[in-house]
């Protein structure tokens, strides 16, 4: 079904592209499938955002692309990723080492466990120049502090010698992404890269990476939960929900028109800045009843049926397939929401 | 719901004092905060990390120890509890409670649903079938389910977690619930259903709560009024839309053009992004604290630390510029459709 949405692997204007990819982890509760199909692609210089709660296979996903799923309990079973005409998945590790901070990085929500403790962070911005570029201790050094430089850290030389613990929370997610940039990579994925930061240091990190992004003609993978930070600094949006994708689309479309009940929820849960002081009410906001379910009991049919507003019979035997409904733009639903003949709502 | 409540606030906080290290050179994480919390009134408290905002709520609880000011509950004294009796300390326990953060770390891994609710009530002397039926209507209230009450914190989501901890927190009648950064850790849909719980509680058993928060606009749909803190003082506290329509000290302007707004069709306009961040608390700027960062700062700003004043009859700011014009020349930010 997504097939006939993927252009062929020769397509110029393509940076990444995920075909059915299937991920699994043995867990003791049984296997434990986080990713069950997930397909997308991403053009060059796109920013695109994988949204979604928790548990939803956003993250892993992500880690997929790179391959640093745990290989004692997690597997990719099955699926293709494709970049630069080829199939990551069928690469040796030698040669995944080589692409890893180099042609593909990756920055994550924590810096702090991110960062080594024990190494000052020059040299783990340095660490990826002596790597990658095979440049000696001096130059390393040269870069490393011309890198920090752009990150905007003040004083770098200074920045260079101090270790994770004596700088704050926000100079520590420019040193990680100083670290992902050094070797100025076609691809960047950031898991949550803000999530953890205070929202003016979220500000500046959002504007050092768009920055970053068109200095670099570099394409971005974020993972959100923030449909903020989504409408902010996204071109397009691939929305998640327990292991599948159910909605794809221009970030403005998605807003504008979600078809998924899902995504229409997402963005009605969140509280908007400013509807409050307009309307003088202080009104329950929309929520979404109950929890995610549990990867390892899937009912058989829509995942999200039993917190669906528009469920019906169909929904709860049978699994809704992706339907491609306009140029990259998919659902999965038995009922998209902008067509006309959909049942009332329950 | 503010305004007719004022005459008798529920707390009254005096210019309290949170200081941390040797004397000589303390490190001021709350330095001279002041502001009342009416009955069945919602104050939100906002700021970065590091603010004071977590100190202050915590001194209001004494899970740490004030070093000024006072601390005034429904007109007693609780700023230092070691003169009260057990039986006043535990009956003033009763009266404020507290929900935190992180649903897992606040919850006794060891102890079953019930037995964490049940705790409480014992210790309070309550009988063991009132226990059970109070027990019943708690986990009822918060919508879980009483089936589930001898499993254990690591067999509930996140969001279930969050309402353990709010039973617990209602578990004994409070009158104020302090919640730190409740709802932060849970996911939008999650959060969603923990707000409107809130909202219903406070409605149905007239809840007052300090809601202390880095998420704006969560606070603007819960609060009545809002307490902007910066660097352990308070900069700016208006009735809430005021702050929302009409912010008048530059830092609250620069937190609410930050926040990014879910909808594309605002992205054009720039963003105001607030340079730096904030100075540490071991080593404040002269002045005004914000001084460094503002984008409007004058030469006074550098040497002179401004007061807390009202500009009105409702809102107080603490800022050079304000107090000289208590007028909104500065322009409102561009994001969000405050106004």
């Amino acid at each position: 079904m997504m097939k006939s949405n993927i252009p062929n692997s020769t397509d110029l204007t393509c940076a990444i592209k995920v075909v059915d990819l299937h991920v699994d982890f043995a867990t003791a509760g049984g296997v434990l499938p986080a990713v069950r199909g997930v397909s997308f692609e991403l053009e060059q210089g796109e920013t695109l955002a994988i949204v979604g709660e928790s548990g939803s296979g956003k993250s892993v996903t992500a880690l997929s692309i790179m391959q640093l799923i745990a290989k004692r309990t997690g597997r990719i079973s099955s699926g293709e990723i494709v970049f630069d005409g080829q199939d990551l998945l069928q690469l040796d590790e030698h040669k995944l080492r080589e692409m890893r901070g180099n042609a593909i990085s990756m920055i994550f929500q924590e810096p702090m466990s991110s960062l080594n403790p024990l190494m000052k962070v020059g040299h783990q911005v340095g660490e990826v120049f002596r790597r990658h570029l095979k440049v000696d201790r001096a130059e390393a050094k040269r870069l490393s502090i011309e890198m920090l430089r752009k990150v905007g850290l003040s004083a770098p030389e200074r920045r260079y010698n101090e270790f994770p613990h004596q700088i704050s929370g926000g100079m520590r997610q420019r040193v990680m992404i100083a670290i992902a940039l050094a070797c100025r990579p076609q691809l960047l994925i950031a898991d949550e890269p803000t999530t953890a930061l205070d929202v003016t240091i979220q500000g500046q990190i959002l504007d050092l990476i768009q920055d970053l992004k068109s200095e670099n003609e570099m394409s971005v993978i974020i993972i959100t939960h923030d449909l903020g930070v989504v409408a902010e600094i996204v071109d397009y949006v691939v929305v998640m929900y327990a292991g599948q994708v159910v909605e794809t689309g221009y970030a403005r479309e998605i807003f504008e028109q979600p078809r998924h009940p899902y995504t229409k929820a997402l963005i009605n849960a969140v509280p908007k800045l400013g509807l409050r002081t307009r309307t003088k009410q202080r009104t329950r906001l929309e929520e979404i009843v109950g929890t995610v379910p549990n990867l390892l009991a899937l009912p058989a049919g829509c995942a999200f049926c039993e917190r669906c507003d528009y469920a019906q019979e169909i929904c709860s035997t049978s699994a809704p397939s992706m339907e491609v409904v306009g140029a990259r733009r998919s659902v999965r639903c038995h009922f998209d929401l902008t067509k006309k003949d959909r049942h009332h709502e329950r | 719901m503010s305004a007719e409540n004022r005459e008798a606030p529920l707390l009254e906080v005096s210019d309290l004092k949170v200081h941390f290290g040797e004397a000589s050179a303390p490190v001021k994480a709350v330095d001279g905060v002041s502001f009342s919390i009416g009955r069945g009134e919602t104050l939100g408290l906002v700021g970065e990390s590091g603010c004071g905002k977590t100190t202050t709520g915590m001194a209001i609880v004494n899970l740490v120890k004030s070093t000024g000011g006072s601390i005034l509950f429904e007109g007693r004294e609780i700023t230092s509890i070691d003169h009260l009796s057990r039986a006043e300390q535990l009956q003033l326990r009763s009266q404020i409670q507290i929900v935190f953060q992180d649903p897992f770390s606040s919850l006794n891994p060891r102890m079953s649903l019930f037995q964490t609710l049940d705790q409480p009530l014992k210790i309070h002397g309550m009988a063991p079938q009132d226990r059970r039926e109070r027990i019943d209507m708690l986990l009822d209230r918060v919508g879980l389910n009483p089936a589930h009450a001898s499993r254990y914190a690591h067999e509930f989501s996140g969001g279930q977690r969050q309402r353990i901890g709010i039973a617990r927190a209602l578990a004994l009648n409070p009158k104020l619930i302090i919640c730190d950064e409740a709802v932060s850790a849970l996911d939008v849909s999650i959060q969603a259903q923990i707000i409107n719980l809130l909202i219903d509680l406070q409605e149905e058993f007239g809840l007052s709560y300090l809601f202390i928060s880095h998420d704006l606009a969560v606070v603007e749909h819960l609060a009545d009024r809002v307490a902007v803190m910066y660097l352990g003082k308070i900069i700016e506290a208006a009735r809430y839309d005021e702050v929302f329509s009409a912010p008048k000290h530059p830092y609250t302007r620069a937190l609410l053009s930050s926040i990014p707004v879910p909808d594309p069709k605002g992205r054009g306009e720039e963003r105001q992004t607030i340079k730096g961040e904030m100075p540490s608390p071991f080593a404040p700027p002269s002045g005004c604290h914000f001084h460094p960062r503002c984008p409007v700062v004058m030469a006074k700003c550098k040497v002179e630390r401004p007061s807390l004043e009202f500009v009105d009859e409702e809102h107080q700011v603490s800022c050079h510029l304000s107090t000289k014009q208590a007028d909104t020349s500065l322009g409102t930010p561009k994001k969000g459709e405050l106004a």
